[in-house]
């Protein structure tokens, strides 16, 4: 007699642990998708898009001789080709616009949101292979989180690259 | 026996109620848990979502026609807002205040810099550098998005398109 009751606990017991085990799974798994939920970016590709097409739109003081002044990238083309501003030369105009604009579009640094970054100017060969760059700076941390954009259009058979990664 | 059978079937049935009490307990307990947990995730999800909203207006605000260059320059570009439109839209915005459904709206020119802000007006445009499209004086989370600023200058007797670095800012409210 005291065994069957014994054993009736016992099974009791293990009734109740395998509810409590039923109750801890579906938590799990309620956690487990809770935190799975995929988190917001901190920074997008679309933002290094919207700058490089804005500055590309940005309005330079290289003034085209008899004409109006030149958008950056058509300045890029100048001083591809060597050609000089009314006011100056083209590659220095060229110069101190984009460290201008970057200088004053991004903050980076250890802890900031965007720890560095990196903006090249070149011309590429049609095969693929870099002819000459025009322009490259970087700043801050580059990490191996990085996002990107790269603009391409055509100059004379071959293509020019402006490309700009943001690193965090 | 019969007595002492009967004391043993009560015994049991009370063991079963209270058994049947307690998981009810567990279980009402598991609820609230999971309730709360539910309930404080439901204010980070609204603004989460103001976030997203404003994320996606701010994408594509530079090119609604209230604030696109449009044909008005000499080529077509992409994310350009005419500065000179938005004045004359700041001029009639109280028709506008609810339109796109955020507290505020503004642009910032980030280069070339000036010494100092200068919010812009009719008076001193197009020496400034703040345009306070929409201002509600909420203190919110702003999203933002890399814009050309262009406007119509005159070089001697001839116009030109004129187009600067700016930062289109749209700001939502954070659920407390």
């Amino acid at each position: 007699m005291i065994n069957v009751n014994k054993k009736r606990a016992q099974e009791e017991m293990i009734g109740f642990g395998l509810i409590i085990i039923i109750v801890a799974v579906i938590m799990i798994i309620f956690l487990w998708f809770y935190l799975m939920k995929p988190t917001n970016q901190n920074f997008n590709n679309y933002e290094a898009e919207n700058f490089v097409t804005t500055a590309l739109q940005y309005t330079t003081d290289c003034k085209e001789p008899g004409r109006d002044y030149l958008d950056l990238k058509e300045l890029i083309s100048w001083c591809y080709d060597l050609k000089e501003c009314e006011n100056g030369n083209s590659c220095s105009i060229l110069n101190s616009t984009i460290k201008g604009i970057l200088e004053e579009s991004w903050d980076v640094g250890t802890g900031k949101r965007i720890q560095g970054y990196e903006f090249k100017i070149g011309v590429f060969r049609l095969e693929g292979d870099l002819e000459r760059e025009i322009f490259s700076q970087s700043k801050g941390n580059l990490t191996i989180n990085s996002r990107g954009y790269i603009e391409e259009y055509p100059k004379n058979r071959k293509w020019i690259k402006v490309s700009f990664s943001m690193f965090s | 026996m019969v007595k002492m059978n009967s004391k043993k079937a009560q015994m049991k049935i009370q063991q079963t109620a209270f058994m049947l009490i307690a998981i009810t307990l567990f279980f009402v307990l598991v609820g609230v848990f999971f309730i709360g947990f539910k309930l404080s995730s439901l204010k980070e999800d609204v603004t989460s979502l103001e976030a997203k909203q404003a994320k996606l207006l701010v994408s594509k605000l530079a090119n609604a026609p209230e604030f696109a260059c449009g044909s008005a320059f000499s080529e077509k570009k992409s994310n350009c807002v005419d500065s000179d439109k938005v004045l004359m839209l700041m001029k009639d915005i109280d028709k506008y205040k609810d339109f796109w459904g955020v507290k505020d709206i503004k642009i910032r020119k980030i280069y070339p810099k000036l010494d100092r802000d200068i919010v812009c007006d009719t008076s001193n445009y197009p020496n400034c550098n703040i345009m306070n499209i929409i201002e509600r004086g909420t203190i919110g989370t702003y999203e933002q998005n890399f814009v050309s600023l262009c406007r119509k200058e005159v070089v001697g007797d001839k116009p030109y398109d004129k187009c600067e670095v700016a930062i289109l800012m749209v700001s939502y409210e954070k659920v407390k």
